[in-house]
């Protein structure tokens, strides 16, 4: 059953199930997977930081409060051995003027590591940057994480 | 996120209208075609509301993006399907019949149109506020909807989690044509446009 994460949003699941999320351009989709538990996570990052922004409504679609929530609830429902894979942080405008803030897909990447490290998740997998959209699925039977690029077909990541 | 009351909206559905007929106007005049556009609704939505109502999932669409510099500074997105594109560039006449848009007349031509809408647009809001603001260069984009649109917003909201979307009806030679303008002020220009339309309504 595949389970959908849209933009700004998080979700955990237990196998089996897979977890998708679709249309990633400058967004980064932080994919978490406990192999031992069997616990998958993703989540849909749209911004760097919440500190840019005076206010908001949604705490999950920035990178430095989505990965900590998203760690936290993992962790709470037993996983210990997370491993992390990073898909999007494109820039869509590769052809473009660069204006500044335009380079939003890399600052994403840039602090999904920093707070991945910052909670000792490593990272081992990604596939970030470039000018094209990206879907991600994880199936969390198979801890298995697919990566499909408009006009690349789909690559296991 | 900010949030405005529903009278505000209303005003701000208004100016959109001022906007759509002008637009409309200058199309026409550029077109020699019959062309009308309205704005139904206005709707003041967060980044991620914002990207979903825009996006349409698994659809290629056209983008024009157009900065704004002045005391309204920002920018705005137009978005038109790629059957919307293609009408749009029939109407041109016979030089960008059957161009394709990867064509780069047929691309400079889309982004006129999206440099006439958001210069109406722009005309009636500054108008309304007693400010100036003028139009930078547009950018063409031509991808999945999904992907351009949440870039574009989310480059483009920088201390704001909100933006504006005009859903508007654009007619050519009475053929309906698929797109929306989307408005992201900035932390000081949403602020200018706030205070405004309070005044206006009487709850300063």
């Amino acid at each position: 059953m595949e389970c959908p994460v849209g933009i700004g949003e998080f979700r955990v699941a237990a196998a089996p199930g897979i977890l998708v999320t679709r249309g990633l351009g400058s967004c980064v989709g932080v994919i978490l997977y406990d192999a031992d538990v069997r616990l998958g996570g993703l989540a849909h990052i749209m911004l760097p930081n919440s500190r840019d922004f005076l206010s908001f409504n949604n705490p999950y679609k920035f990178a430095d409060l989505a990965i900590p929530a998203i760690i936290a609830e993992m962790r709470t429902r037993g996983a210990r051995m997370l491993k992390a894979r990073l898909v999007g942080g494109a820039r869509m405008f590769a052809n473009g003027v660069t204006r500044a803030g335009f380079d939003i897909g890399d600052r994403n990447a840039v602090q999904a590591k920093l707070m991945l490290g910052a909670l000792a998740v490593p990272v081992v997998g990604e596939d970030l940057g470039g000018s094209v959209g990206r879907t991600v699925l994880l199936d969390i039977a198979l801890g298995r994480v697919t990566v499909r690029t408009v006009g690349h077909g789909a690559k296991i990541l | 996120m900010q949030f405005i009351p529903t009278l505000q909206l209303d005003v701000m559905n208004e100016i959109g209208n001022m906007g759509a007929g002008h637009a409309a106007t200058a199309l026409s005049l550029l077109m020699g075609r019959k062309v009308d556009m309205a704005v139904p609704e206005t709707k003041f939505l967060s980044i991620e509301a914002g990207c979903a109502e825009l996006s349409r999932e698994g659809e290629v669409g056209v983008g024009v993006e157009v900065g704004l510099s002045g005391s309204i500074d920002g920018l705005t997105l137009l978005t038109v399907d790629e059957d919307g594109a293609l009408h749009l560039l029939l109407a041109f006449g016979d030089m960008l019949a059957g161009q394709g848009l990867d064509d780069a007349l047929a691309q400079s031509a889309l982004m006129e149109i999206g440099n006439i809408v958001t210069g109406s647009f722009l005309t009636a809001i500054t108008d309304f506020l007693g400010e100036s603001s003028y139009a930078l260069p547009p950018r063409f984009i031509h991808d999945y909807f999904d992907a351009f649109v949440c870039n574009v917003v989310v480059a483009g909201c920088r201390n704001v989690d909100g933006l504006l979307v005009f859903k508007t009806e654009l007619k050519v030679d009475d053929r309906c044509v698929s797109s929306d303008l989307a408005f992201l002020p900035s932390q000081e220009a949403f602020g200018l446009i706030m205070n405004k339309i309070l005044s206006a309504g009487g709850m300063s």
